[in-house]
């Protein structure tokens, strides 16, 4: 269980305190930083730090980067990944088998994208209508638009960061 | 493109640091004005942006930062944990 999960040196430390701004023990640019993080057992998100620019395909991408930064996502152990698998405490959503087919339909396209299913979307399945408007407003946010994708992902991370979102 | 290293470690403290251009500044202003309860963008504010952006462009920054707050207030009810990461810890950036 887990086990392809990448790992890195550092797993599990805290690296980084954004508080003091201490970055002594803030790793250099090592693979876990540069190359592929884990999101699922199957699928990988990619972002990679080169020459001090971050990139990335998505924000979720980028709150791995930080929470590994701050030293607070450290590496899971396999429990940690089949509870994030689930990410459930209160309600796991609306399973596949009860899922109608609209629902189906945005869960196979979030799996296609994300590797895997989000809990907050089995949960507003209980509405798929709602389920269905939200995904097409995320997916018209990601869009580049009038203005520059990086300053809508900053924006986003920055709020994020204010309601404390679990990612 | 791409959001630099410096800025992901200054995020917390952007108004005094030197790895945003005024741009940005404005844009992480307008996010935290939107994000704050009670939500209020002085006119001060939207005048600085109305100097840097269409107002198509504010559309678009609002409504990204709008749809952001829905996604990220939304799991709160159901205590969704992170997905695939370690349990408990959610984006922690001491922003309060």
């Amino acid at each position: 269980m887990g086990e392809n999960l990448r790992t890195g040196p550092g797993g599990g430390q805290r690296l980084f305190n954004l508080e003091t701004g201490d970055t002594a023990r803030a790793p250099p640019m090592v693979p876990w930083y540069s190359g592929t993080a884990y999101f699922s057992r199957n699928r990988t998100f990619q972002y990679t730090v080169a020459a001090g620019v971050f990139r990335a395909t998505s924000v979720r991408a980028w709150h791995h980067y930080v929470r590994c930064r701050q030293g607070v996502a450290g590496q899971p152990s396999a429990d940690d990944f089949e509870k994030g698998r689930n990410g459930m405490k209160r309600t796991a959503g609306v399973q596949n088998r009860e899922a109608g087919l609209r629902a189906r339909v945005i869960f196979w396209l979030a799996k296609r994208r994300l590797g895997r299913i989000p809990l907050s979307a089995r949960i507003q399945a209980r509405d798929p209508k709602l389920l269905a408007a939200a995904a097409r407003m995320s997916m018209h946010i990601a869009r580049p638009g009038a203005v520059s994708l990086k300053l809508k992902e900053l924006a986003q991370v920055k709020v994020a960061a204010l309601v404390g979102c679990p990612f | 493109m791409g959001i630099t290293e410096e800025q992901l470690r200054d995020l917390a403290r952007f108004e005094a640091s030197a790895h945003f251009n005024e741009e940005e500044k404005l844009v992480l202003r307008l996010a935290v004005a939107l994000t704050r309860t009670p939500a209020d963008v002085d006119d001060g504010l939207f005048a600085a942006l109305r100097n840097h952006f269409s107002e198509r462009e504010l559309v678009e920054l609002t409504a990204a930062i709008a749809w952001e707050n829905y996604r990220a207030r939304f799991n709160r009810t159901f205590d969704v944990q992170p997905e695939g990461f370690s349990e408990g810890k959610f984006c922690p950036v001491p922003e309060r």
